[in-house]
């Protein structure tokens, strides 16, 4: 009893809304910079208007990519919604559009997963339902919601949570043999960023690759720990800036370092976040409740809904054991679990189609139809790989092929190992229903 | 949980990694530091490879031009014959230049517009009779450079010491071709500093650029010299007229010469400058990487020379080839095929070379 009652004191206790209104604004001024800087990169071209084929996420083939315009205009709502949350304005309503145009997006083509997507999935469905927007706000200063100075503590600890997750599978995931004991993929990384101002040299040495790898293990597997302990909150921070800023300095890897940098400010104390309030000049609306309990509408639904949530991230990233075969080769199960910059894998796809009525075959290039991001996604990756394939069917179809036959030579290579034949070559490709059972027509890998 | 929890698990985790440390120093399988001056192999790129070969190109094209001159004043048939002998050399010397397709080339979609073929030949002859030539234009591009002179100097169609129309077609071509070759290599010149202070290995860097287009060009090699004319793309129907230069009947010869460009330029050496330095042979034999039971850097090497011999083995004319001599088309076809394989996976995960723009976090 006495257990649950700490449990019941953890979640339900009323808490200062600082740290969840700081995360909000942190979150969408965050979106807004990563919105726009994908459009100046120019990225909705080449992602989105250029490729003339997408590759689908199973169970999600109904999400097509829609008109060029109204891509634009998914970017241009992402943006205004993401800057709606920051400033805490029509907070729910632009929290679930952003999360509705953002996820509506990344659903559009499985070659632009990144981990990092996922996150702002998940972080943006969850803010719909929490109220971060209760203060140091639009909605309170204008009283388009009543303010409040306090908030159940599980609308807080649920954000630490969900970051917790992300760290400790990221870790976990790195305690596989390539990366232990064999410091691989970050031995054939490190060498290659040698011309680097004043570490360059240092990358080349073998021992600084085993050390990054474990580290970056000790890292994740350890931030959320030291981050939930006051005492050794502050040098865990320090290791957060340290950690993100040099893979940010290392890798290509986009706004995440800093997605991450500013998440984990959300473990420091209430107080902390009034005073960077204060500083910011964000005033307090006044909460008129007074000491009275602020429990959110939904009190007896969200914390099960939010324990739902969370339960779904805990297992989902295993389901991996189910496949048979090496996961980083079949790559079954890979995706949605913090698997973040793990392997060194390149392919190299040739597709044979072949007219079943004069056994003659044509040999197709995927650069004739798919973007140079695509062909590197597909060539590595047996799902996708089957998408094209039945892709090409229908493209053979149109041009009065009927019944044609595609099968694929793909050859992949993974951390630095000698390529070889990923799935059978002598396999019609389109006799196969693209599903969740294994793909038992992957060659095992060794 | 106390701090001292915490801080006794990191250390045992530290004490473990170093045990780890020590007992893997000694297995052997890679270098302890990857000893390879990146600088200096970009430099012997520049100076010795990218530089030398633009100049070559840039001087053949400016014979042929100047031969090209002469008959044209003198329309003899002994002034055709040495147009033809230049403008031979300058087509072998430009597949010694095509797979520089980044910085200053492609900035003028060099190879595009010198290389298009199967080039129109009913848009030629339409140009010719109404006299317009606009060189580079999205519409011209199939009835301009190296394919429209072998056109115009080869085909039995054309009567070039007789038809001024046609004569001036080709000069206004030629203008362009040596316009546009005189561009790229003073733009070459003065792209050194570019060239050399982008030494990363991000798919805007030299490195990154180099392997990029040299796949790219290889790939070029299977797909547009043989694999298409050979009927690989097309349900096995060949399409004999579809070869580079089909009508002089050099394509062989020219395949040849971009097959030994790019392996001489991947073990180091440059025929114009008669140099050699640094190669991305070094590179990955400074890595280790391993390929079949040896060094890739010895494999890729092996596989460009099998490629190589294959190839010539070719007999006659590859037009005729790929009607009368499938098996040895077949086997160049797939010798150079298996090279591309360990170009495209293999070579660039080695060296760390990324090929897109986007973010990443995957592999």
């Amino acid at each position: 009893m006495i257990y649950s009652n700490r449990l019941h004191k953890t979640l339900f206790s009323q808490t200062s809304i600082a740290p969840l209104a700081m995360f909000r604004v942190l979150f969408g001024t965050l979106m807004l910079f990563s919105t726009l800087r994908f459009w100046s990169n120019g990225w909705i071209e080449t992602q989105y208007i250029a490729p003339g084929f997408f590759f689908k996420y199973y169970g999600f083939h109904w999400v097509v990519c829609p008109p060029d315009w109204a891509v634009y205009v998914l970017f241009g709502l992402m943006a205004i919604s993401s800057a709606g949350i920051a400033l805490g304005l029509f907070y729910r309503f632009f929290a679930a559009l952003f999360f509705l145009s953002f996820t509506y997006v990344e659903l559009i083509d499985v070659s632009n997963y990144l981990n990092h997507y996922y996150f702002v999935s998940l972080i943006a469905l969850l803010l719909v339902f929490l109220p971060a927007h209760r203060n140091y706000s639009l909605d309170a200063r204008f009283a388009f919601t009543k303010p409040q100075a306090t908030v159940a503590a599980f609308t807080i600890q649920i954000i630490k949570l969900q970051l917790s997750i992300v760290y400790f599978y990221a870790g976990v995931a790195k305690l596989n043999y390539d990366w232990l004991v064999h410091a691989l993929p970050l031995k054939m990384w490190l060498p290659a960023q040698a011309h680097l101002p004043v570490m360059g040299d240092w990358l080349t040495y073998e021992w600084v690759a085993y050390a990054f790898s474990w580290a970056g293990a000790a890292y994740d597997l350890s931030i959320p720990f030291l981050l939930w302990n006051k005492r050794t909150r502050p040098y865990a921070f320090f290791a957060v800036i340290a950690f993100h800023l040099t893979t940010w300095w290392l890798f290509p890897i986009g706004v995440f370092p800093w997605v991450m940098i500013f998440s984990t400010l959300i473990f420091f104390s209430p107080h902390w976040h009034q005073s960077a309030f204060t500083f910011l000049g964000i005033p307090l609306s006044r909460d008129f409740a007074g000491n009275k309990q602020h429990t959110p509408s939904l009190s007896r639904l969200l914390p099960l809904a939010l324990s739902a949530f969370i339960a779904f991230q805990l297992l989902f990233p295993w389901r991996y054991l189910l496949y048979p075969g090496k996961l980083f080769w079949t790559e079954q199960g890979y995706r949605f679990s913090w698997r973040v910059m793990l392997m060194e894998k390149a392919g190299y796809a040739v597709f044979k189609v072949t007219d079943p009525r004069t056994g003659t075959y044509t040999e197709v290039d995927p650069e004739e139809y798919l973007s140079v991001n695509q062909v590197k996604q597909m060539a590595t990756q047996p799902d996708l790989i089957l998408q094209f394939a039945h892709f090409l069917k229908k493209e053979y179809e149109r041009k009065g092929i009927a019944d044609a036959e595609v099968r694929a030579n793909v050859y992949v290579t993974l951390n630095g190992r000698p390529n070889k034949l990923f799935i059978d070559p002598t396999l019609d490709l389109c006799t196969v229903k693209d599903g969740l059972a294994p793909k038992n027509w992957i060659l095992p890998d060794a | 949980m106390p701090d001292w929890f915490y801080i006794r698990r990191l250390s045992l985790l530290l004490f473990g990694a170093s045990l780890l440390l020590v007992s893997c120093g000694e297995d052997g399988e890679g270098p302890s530091k990857v000893d390879f001056d990146r600088k200096a192999m970009l430099t012997h790129w520049y100076e010795d490879q990218i530089q030398p070969s633009m100049e070559a190109f840039n001087e053949s094209v400016k014979t042929l031009d100047e031969a090209y001159g002469a008959f044209h004043s003198q329309p003899t048939q002994g002034n055709l014959d040495a147009v033809k002998t230049t403008y031979e050399a300058a087509y072998i010397t430009f597949q010694h230049v095509k797979f520089y397709e980044f910085g200053p080339s492609a900035n003028v979609s060099f190879r595009v517009n010198l290389n298009t073929y199967p080039t129109d030949t009913a848009k030629i002859e339409t140009l010719v009779g109404n006299g317009s030539f606009n060189g580079g234009a999205a519409n011209q591009l199939d009835a301009q450079g190296f394919p429209a002179l072998d056109y115009l100097f080869f085909s039995k169609q054309v009567d070039l010491i007789n038809s001024p129309a046609h004569r001036n077609f080709a000069e206004k071509n030629l203008l362009y071709m040596s316009n546009l070759s005189q561009t790229v290599t003073t733009s070459w010149q003065t792209h050194r500093s570019a060239f050399l202070q982008a030494d990363g290995t991000d798919v805007g860097s030299s490195l990154g650029q180099v392997v990029n287009n040299l796949n790219q060009d290889y790939e070029l090699i299977k797909n547009a010299k043989i694999g298409f004319p050979a009927g690989k793309k097309t349900f096995g129907t060949p399409y004999p007229k579809t070869v580079e230069a089909y009508y002089s009947g050099i394509s062989l010869d020219l395949a040849e010469a971009n097959l030994v460009a790019i392996h001489n330029f991947y073990r180091g050496f440059n025929s114009f400058s008669q140099k050699q330095g640094l190669s991305l042979q070094d590179n990955l034999e400074a890595l280790g990487t391993q390929a079949e039971g040896q060094l890739l850097s010895d494999l890729l090497d092996a596989q460009f020379q099998d490629a190589r011999e294959k190839l010539v083995m070719i007999p006659g004319v590859l037009s005729n080839a790929v009607l009368a001599h499938t098996a040895e088309v077949d086997a160049a076809y797939s010798a150079i095929q298996l090279n591309v394989i360990y170009l495209k996976t293999d070579m660039p995960s080695a060296l760390g070379v990324i090929i897109t723009y986007q973010d990443n976090d995957g592999d």
